[in-house]
């Protein structure tokens, strides 16, 4: 499966981000849906979880899916969207700003902190992208 | 899924990142082992009829990014439109 994400493409990766090597997001098929585990320690403290249909907090976290998308929102405001554009290609759409990660995509690439990631290509990765404190 | 076989999952995730041949893949499959007889007939029919892309390597890229991962949560200040007539509105247009 490829995943579309801030124009890079993800190829057969297992997560999309992670950080110290713990997965924070995640595509999954068959059905479509999406893995959100943000760090326990966000200095925001909106630690979400969204697994396997379950999420949390659950005051505030909403999942929408239909067959061919999954979306995670923090009240009324998107923190990811995944499209599913052909059986094998997946496009996602993320912003994590709403509950303190500094992480999210625009016409210019993947935003990660201070950097701008475009037009990588990662193919057959564990994790795509691990971030370091 | 069950957990069992999240669990199966998440262990074989593992192991395709490490050398097919290392002590740490024996003793990882040897960890699975009681997880996969545990499982229902159903559920070894899920595994068996996979197609697997084994990983070559752990991480793509990796990104040393401290506290700037974190941010303050944007707020939008609220601009409501005021109750009369918006004065010089057509002179601006």
């Amino acid at each position: 499966m490829t995943v579309v994400f801030g124009r890079n493409r993800f190829v057969d990766c297992g997560a999309l981000l992670a950080i110290e090597g713990t997965p924070v997001l995640e595509v999954l098929t068959d059905p479509l849906r999406v893995r959100l585990n943000a760090p326990p320690d966000l200095p925001s403290g909106r630690a979400v979880t969204v697994e396997d249909g379950r999420a949390s907090p659950e005051a505030h976290v909403r999942l929408v899916s239909s067959p061919s998308s999954a979306a995670i929102f923090w009240d009324d405001e998107l923190l990811v969207m995944a499209t599913r554009l052909e059986d094998d290609l997946v496009h996602v759409k993320v912003d994590l700003r709403p509950i303190g990660m500094n992480v999210y995509d625009d016409v210019a690439g993947l935003h990660i902190g201070g950097n701008v990631m475009a037009s990588n290509k990662f193919e057959r990765f564990a994790t795509g992208i691990n971030l370091a404190r | 899924m069950t957990i069992r076989l999240r669990q199966y999952l998440e262990l074989e995730r593992l192991l395709l990142t490490l050398p097919g041949d290392s002590v740490e893949a024996d003793h990882l499959r040897d960890a699975m082992d009681p997880i996969w007889y545990s499982l229902s007939d159903g559920e070894r029919r899920v595994l068996d009829d996979r197609h697997v892309t084994p990983y070559v390597g752990l991480e793509a890229v990796s990104l040393r990014v401290g506290a700037e991962i974190f941010c303050e949560i944007p707020t939008v200040p609220e601009r409501p439109l005021p109750d009369g007539p918006v004065p010089g509105w057509r002179s601006a247009a």
